[in-house]
């Protein structure tokens, strides 16, 4: 498991954590949005990454905590 | 098959009405189709107007259009290919046949050959045509990258290939963009720009704002369409006091746009129709009956009516109004109303709703999804043999592998699926392993027919890892399956027959192979059955019967022939035994012809190293024989290049050998002799029928260097296997080197006697080369035998004489060209435009302002890419294709 943290534009709806596969999210300031907790591997990383996609949400930024 | 599409995926989107026309983006698609550009890109996020962007150019174009909608189970290659076809005929329903015809057969098929032959029948497309892939995204498979890649980079003329995706294709665009074959459109194209939000807000929306309430909306939105056609929606019947306040409200806010929009939207629907929206949505597709299924109600007609009339981003996917779905973002909204149970209780409602209406496979899906695995077992069972002979491995694999995994092992049934997916999807230590691991707890629940698969399996596994224990393995499965399964009796008859080609007499083979021809043609097995007759027709040429394998190959290339009567890529394979029998026919150039051209054939379907060489080392001794040695040497030098020693040792061995023989026959002696010292053989080795060709070479250069007794030991071993295992084809050289070798030793009269015996063998086949190729010797032998069938040996010795003529280098007469197209360049098409106009090449240097030679190679390389040998024929050709677009324009 690997710890990852991953920003988008606008504030989504904590309800939502069901589709980004449990992930905790935190409204930022800036109309910014945190989506960050434990992900399973690679691929189910690019599978969150997918649905930021799919939703025509802008992707700021991907981090990998060490 | 056909029956079993979704003919929803293929169904041609009608364009929006009311939406706003897009000119700067229309025109842009319309230029790059009209300059021959073969590709548009439209590559941009969801709900960027994509779709609707490519409907709405279709609409107004002239020209025929197939539409395939892509989703997550079109990544098993086979099941993509079948809609690709399906969507090719609803142009031109030749199209694709041919293709169809390689893709039944259980999934037991290279992907480029299909790629291959798809591409060729686009070639002969009656007319041209736009093909659009939409959500191209889906698609992660390499085979159908590389098919695609295929495509592109021989762009059939006729094809012009639009891609909708949400991001970019592993494909090469950087080279398609270099070479300015690519027209792309992106976000930054597609996002409405002030102007476009104004006409669209007034157009389309019916909502009367002010200027700077669209701009709020084109800001905060950035332009997305989906935003701004939510927020009309919201608008709808709104005061323009209430509208100035919701825009207000909506700039303010940071939340994402479709959440924020949606609730506004949802919020003033009817409470029956959000019911139905968010039930539905669980679903990828439905229809008014689903729609009561998920409801309890009965009302789903209705409503459907009134979300396609208040425009609900409720999307028709065919023309009868039957199936439909939700734009992918208002469906992803949508499911977040519910719980995950309760959607997990509605998916299960929709799988019988699923398996009652014949749309099983469907029904896996949701069975999987939903964690019911008793239910998807069941499905799975009624459903898995279809699935399995279309060939779609990739999926069956898929289905097994999400089933809890003593589900799948206590399946003998779903156990040969996966091992066989498996095998076929390169996995093949996998697969062993599998089968290992399972045997022990099918053995006894199994029933004939499925142990009966489960051993072909094995056998042909064996077989591929050329186990010893093949030939029983592949007895006992065709044992138990009598006549029960046709494919699995295939698969078992061909592994038996390569094992007893190894070694058992060769007719033992042949009648196998016979067998498991004739079972694939009557259950119309294409691969399996022309996999069959090669292997019978080359067996053939070593058990002599060059007649009959030459009506073999004629017959087949006949008999797997498109339309036009042209042979299909797969069944030129058929043109190596034909050209190996040509040659010993001494018929040089046509045997040069035909194994160049079956060469060619077995290059792109990555199966010229299955055929162990022969091709190549027949086609270097023509070119020696007819003189060009230096090509001989080439060739060879390429054809050991291509070979894995490590993998593939035998042929390597055969190889190394062969270029024995060829130092021998320059008279290299100390050559050849390094070859004798650096392998392993010995005259008294015993012979296996793979080897045998090895120890030819070894008794010629034994023979060379004056060892008579030791030669003729070893072409007596040779003798006597052959006469064994019924290999006259063989044997017929055997004869005349140890006739050779006899007359050497001064043993004259048996030297006669075994060169009679060739001979009275060779005469009705018509075999010559063996006598040609072995040296002058042979020639008096010949005529010490010549009263006794003077109607074969009188032009037989006349060739002796001809020899020298043969040394001669000839041109090399033009092959019939290719039906793969190489792109025309942009001074090609000028050229061919003039030359399609009746100019002379005079005329042509003077209008382009180039020298007469350059237009002379221009026109030659077009003749070259078009096939064609005449101006009218490149003519008709470019018309055809419709090439001299730009010039009637």
């Amino acid at each position: 498991m690997e710890y990852y943290e991953i920003i988008v534009n606008g504030h989504l709806d904590p309800r939502r954590a069901d589709w980004f596969a449990g992930l905790e999210i935190t409204q930022l300031s800036g109309g910014k949005s945190r989506l960050a907790g434990e992900v399973a591997d690679q691929a189910a990383l690019h599978g969150i990454l997918n649905r930021v996609r799919d939703m025509g949400l802008q992707l700021l930024a991907v981090k990998r905590q060490d | 098959m056909a029956n079993l599409l979704l003919k929803t995926k293929i169904h041609v989107p009608k364009p929006c009405p009311g939406l706003i026309g897009r000119k700067r983006l229309l025109e842009r698609l319309d230029e790059g189709l009209l300059t021959g550009r073969p590709f548009a890109l439209i590559s941009a996020p969801a709900g960027y107007g994509k779709t609707t962007l490519v409907t709405n150019w279709l609409a107004g174009l002239d020209r025929a259009k197939a539409w395939l909608s892509l989703d997550e189970l079109d990544n098993d290659p086979v099941r993509f290919f079948s809609y690709l076809i399906a969507a090719l005929q609803t142009i031109d329903l030749k199209i694709g046949q041919e293709t169809a015809r390689l893709l039944s057969g259980s999934g037991l098929l290279p992907a480029p050959a299909v790629a291959v032959t798809l591409l060729n029948e686009i070639l002969a497309a009656s007319q041209p045509f736009v093909l659009v892939l939409d959500d191209f995204q889906e698609i992660k498979n390499e085979t159908i990258f590389q098919a695609v890649q295929t495509l592109l980079d021989h762009h059939p003329y006729g094809l012009h290939l639009v891609m909708i995706t949400r991001e970019d294709p592993a494909l090469s665009l950087p080279r398609l963009r270099v070479r300015n074959q690519l027209t792309e459109i992106r976000l930054n194209d597609l996002r409405f720009d002030l102007n476009e939000s104004m006409d669209f807000f007034t157009a389309s929306a019916g909502v009367k704002l002010k200027d700077e309430e669209v701009a709020a909306l084109e800001a905060r939105t950035e332009g997305w369409i989906a935003g701004l056609q939510l927020a009309a929606l919201s608008l709808r019947g709104l005061a323009a006091e209430q509208a100035g306040q919701f825009i207000k409200g909506f700039s303010g806010h940071h939340r994402y746009i479709i959440d924020f929009l949606m609730e506004e939207v949802i919020k003033r629907t009817d409470p029956r129709i959000q019911n139905f929206l968010t039930r539905t949505a669980v679903l990828d597709r439905f229809n008014a009956e689903l729609g009561d299924v998920l409801t309890g109600e009965s009302n789903a007609k209705t409503i459907i009516a009134q979300l396609e009339q208040a425009n609900l981003f409720l999307i028709p996917l065919d023309s009868e109004g039957r199936w439909y779905r939700y734009h992918h973002l208002f469906a992803q909204f949508l499911r977040t109303e519910l719980r995950k149970s309760e959607q997990i209780c509605l998916q299960q409602q929709a799988v019988h709703w699923f398996a009652d209406n014949g749309l099983g496979e469907e029904g896996i899906k949701y069975a999987l999804a939903a964690g019911s695995y008793d239910l998807a077992g069941d499905l799975l069972r009624s459903q898995a043999a279809q699935v399995f002979q279309r060939g779609e491995m990739v999926t069956l694999l898929e289905w097994l592998n999400l089933l809890p995994a003593e589900q799948v092992e206590t399946n003998p049934e779903f156990v040969g699926y996966k091992a066989w997916s498996l095998f076929l999807l390169g996995k093949s230590e996998e697969a062993v392993h599998y089968l290992q691991r399972t045997e022990g707890i099918n053995q006894e629940n199994s029933d004939p027919l499925t142990a009966g698969r489960l051993l072909a399996l094995r056998g042909w596994i064996a077989n591929y890892r050329e186990d010893p224990r093949t030939k029983e393995i592949a007895l006992s499965a065709i044992e138990k399956l009598g006549g029960s399964d046709p494919f699995f009796l295939e698969i078992a008859l061909l592994s038996l027959g390569h094992a007893q080609r190894k070694n058992d007499p060769m007719p033992e083979s042949t009648a196998t192979l016979y067998r498991a021809y004739d079972t694939a043609r009557r259950a119309g097995h294409m691969f399996t059955g022309l996999g069959a007759l090669l292997d019978i027709t080359m067996n053939l040429v070593i058990q002599g019967e060059r007649r009959e394998s030459m009506k073999l190959c004629k017959l087949g290339l006949q008999e797997y022939a498109d339309s036009q009567g042209k042979p299909l890529p797969m069944a030129e394979l058929l043109y190596i035994p034909l050209g190996i029998l040509q040659y010993e026919g001494n018929n040089l150039e046509e045997a040069r012809d035909l194994l160049e051209q079956g060469i060619r054939a077995s290059r792109p379907l990555g199966l010229n190293r299955i055929l162990g060489g022969d091709a190549e080392q027949t086609l270097a001794l023509i070119y020696w024989t007819l003189g060009d040695i230096q090509t001989a040497w080439d060739l060879l030098k390429e054809a050991k290049a291509d070979t894995d020693a490590q993998a593939f040792p035998i042929i390597w061995d055969r190889y190394k050998a062969f270029e024995a023989h060829l130092l021998l026959k320059q008279g290299d002696l100390t050559g050849a002799m390094t070859w004798l010292e650096s392998s392993t053989l010995t005259p008294a080795d015993s012979i296996t029928s793979f080897k045998e060709i090895l120890y030819l070479v070894l008794a010629r250069i034994l023979f060379r260097i004056g060892r008579l007794e030791q030669a003729w030991e070893l072409l007596n071993n040779l003798r006597q296997f052959d006469l064994a295992k019924g290999r006259k084809g063989r044997l017929v050289y055997v004869n005349v080197l140890s006739s050779v070798v006899l007359q050497a030793w001064g043993r004259q009269e048996e030297a006669i006697s075994l060169m009679k015996e060739a001979v009275d063998f060779a005469a009705p086949e018509g075999y010559l080369r063996p006598f040609l190729g072995e040296g002058s010797e042979v020639r008096e032998l010949l005529l010490a035998v010549q009263a006794a069938k003077p109607e074969f040996l009188t032009p037989l010795l006349g060739y002796f004489s001809d020899q020298s003529k043969h040394s001669d280098p000839k041109l090399i007469s033009s092959l019939p060209a290719s039906v793969m197209i190489e792109a025309l360049t942009q001074r090609e098409l000028e050229v061919l435009r003039l030359v399609a106009e009746g100019l002379s090449n005079e005329e042509i240097a003077t209008q382009l302002y180039i020298s007469l030679g350059t237009v002379k190679w221009h026109v030659k390389n077009i003749f070259g890419k078009l096939g064609v040998g005449s101006r009218t024929q490149a003519a008709a050709q470019a018309r055809r294709w419709g090439l001299l677009k730009q010039g009637d324009l």
